[in-house]
């Protein structure tokens, strides 16, 4: 396999992991997010400056993953007070305020960034390999999670808190845990970035990923596991055969954002269904 | 005996309007109250105060002896509360099966994580099954609430209450857009209910089927209590005559 096939799995993996965690906290839970590139960059400086240090691989994505997860759920606690696009405009605050730190910290490189990040070791297609083989198991987990109780108690969160609140469910607590689990399989994508790109700027984490992320979800299918998964694949080959796309990146996922919101709410998964049952009928 | 429900000076105004007005009672165990009372008179307001659904600005609401007034909804339910909402809240992105499972399955979805370690819905599904044969839904199982007439969304929303399997339950005009036969069913249903056990406070405009359901009716105007007593007795009293009277009349 070349050199660019190898590179261009991995980046396949890292926008899968993020495009189902986003899934978790937005198509499972029904909390829109315009931030989530932040919880990619924590992981990913979290894991990056541990790296340096001489910690191990495990380590450092672990480090990633809970540090996300733990700074998520606090800005999770913000969503427990607004709603929709409230929650809209304080997530896409959260990113801004990621980016504006990061930038102004000399001990996190400032603009620099982070540079000279150690190898994993595992050769480029042993590395595709492991990244592609977690992005499997985030698949896995999202299905169990959507089959699993928790699942099936975040849907009724997302449909109606008032009525959810009435046969039990304490609404708080899912959201939390929704954003506690997303944001930290971000941070995990952020820690798998790092070993793969070897340095990390502040822009690789900025507004217009966290809009290609939820352009990835919403096109795949909000909450369809399958349909994200494939949006993933699409969406990451789209800028690699298209320069046009590559140059207009965040004007293209927006519109795409807008035209699938309006025309085909569903996206992907819904448009297959649709499709399917046509043919059954 | 300690009463199961008792709601102590509630007061609760919207702008203007008293909704709840320092409004007092206590059912026992086993009771089945009607609560009844002309259009804006608070029973809606009340027994969403029970739920936690509005806060009190002043009073104290007690469940099995315990003060809950600070509690949230889902604690309350936990506690034994069931509740249907007037305006019915069915979860549209789930089937009708689906809408009672999930209050089937309410020991599984206490806690989150406990939640994502459990899978199988089998036996919550034969629960909510039996609970939609018990109020007529059997043949809807499979349908989106949105698909079925509003009788039938209304007996969902009480199938759903029921799944939780409730000490207390709280119904908010349950026969509200039923024929007069279906109503009559509706009333069979929960005089079962509470046959078996279960206490029951009951808000309905269906005056006939009070009569026939409840031994004890609460009336309320302008978020008080004007009569509590016998359905005779206090179908006789003057005041809530007044009160009946004078709505129908303004
Ligand atoms: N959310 C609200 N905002 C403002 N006023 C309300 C609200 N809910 C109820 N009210 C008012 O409080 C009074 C009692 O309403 P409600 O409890 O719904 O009465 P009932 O159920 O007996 O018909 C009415 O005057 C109603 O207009
Ligand atoms: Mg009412």
């Amino acid at each position: 396999m070349s050199a660019y096939l190898v590179s261009l799995a991995c980046v396949i993996g890292i926008n899968m992991i993020l495009a189902l965690s986003l899934n978790i906290i937005t198509g499972f839970c029904g909390q829109i997010s315009l931030g989530h590139a932040a919880f990619y960059g924590i992981g990913a400086y979290a894991a990056a400056l541990l790296a340096k240090a001489g910690a191990p691989l495990v380590v450092c994505l672990l480090a990633g993953t809970v540090v996300a997860g733990a700074i998520g759920t606090v800005v999770g606690l913000t969503a427990l007070r607004v709603r929709h696009d409230f929650l809209a405009i304080t997530t896409m605050g959260v990113g801004f305020i990621f980016l504006g730190v990061v930038r102004k910290q000399s001990w996190l490189g400032g603009e620099l960034g982070i540079a000279a990040i150690p190898d994993a070791g595992f050769g480029p297609l042993g590395y595709a390999v492991f990244v592609l083989a977690i992005a499997a198991g985030v698949i896995a987990l999202s299905l169990w999670l959507k089959r699993s109780w928790m699942g099936f108690a975040f849907d009724t969160v997302a449909d109606d808190e008032d009525a959810a609140r009435t046969v039990g469910i304490d609404v708080a607590s899912y959201k939390l845990t929704a954003f506690g689990i997303g944001t930290a399989i971000a941070g995990l994508g952020g820690g798998l970035y790092i070993y793969f790109a070897h340095i990390i700027l502040p822009d690789t984490f900025d507004f217009a990923v966290s809009i290609a992320i939820l352009t990835t979800v919403v096109v795949g299918g909000s909450g369809s596991v399958w349909g994200v998964s494939a949006a993933a694949v699409l969406l990451t080959l789209l800028p690699e055969v298209s320069r046009v796309i590559n140059d207009y990146r965040l004007l293209v996922f927006g519109a795409m954002l807008v035209l699938v919101m309006r025309f085909s709410p569903g996206g992907l998964a819904g448009a297959v269904a649709h499709v399917m049952r046509r043919r059954g009928a | 005996m300690s009463a199961l429900l008792e709601v102590e000076g509630l007061l609760l105004r919207f702008g203007g309007v008293i909704a709840a007005d320092h409004l007092s009672f206590a059912v026992a165990s086993g009771e089945l109250l009607g609560l009844i009372g002309p259009n804006g008179a608070g029973k809606t307001t009340v027994l969403r105060l029970i739920a936690g659904l509005l806060r009190p600005e002043a009073g104290r609401v007690r469940l099995g002896g315990v003060d809950v007034t600070g509690q949230p909804t889902h604690r309350r339910v936990r506690r034994g509360l069931g509740l249907t909402h007037q305006l019915v809240r069915p979860f549209h992105s789930l089937t009708v099966v689906e809408n009672v499972m999930i209050a089937a399955g309410h020991r599984h979805t206490r806690n989150p994580i406990a939640a994502l370690a459990r899978v199988s819905r089998i036996a919550e599904r034969r629960a909510a099954e039996a609970i939609l044969v018990r109020v007529g839904l059997a043949d809807s199982a499979a349908r989106r609430p949105a698909a079925l007439p509003l009788g039938q969304r209304k007996r969902l929303e009480l199938a759903r209450a029921l799944a939780l399997e409730p000490t207390v339950l709280l119904l908010d005009e349950p026969m509200a857009g039923l024929s007069s036969a279906e109503a009559a069913a509706l009333g069979d249903t929960i005089l079962a209910l509470n046959t078996t056990g279960t206490t029951i406070v009951l808000v309905e405009h269906n005056l006939g089927e009070v009569m026939r359901l409840a031994r004890r009716l609460l009336v309320l105007d302008t978020g008080r209590a004007i009569a509590d007593g016998p359905p005779d007795t206090v179908m006789r009293d003057p005041a809530v005559q007044l009160a009946y009277v004078g709505t129908a009349a303004g």
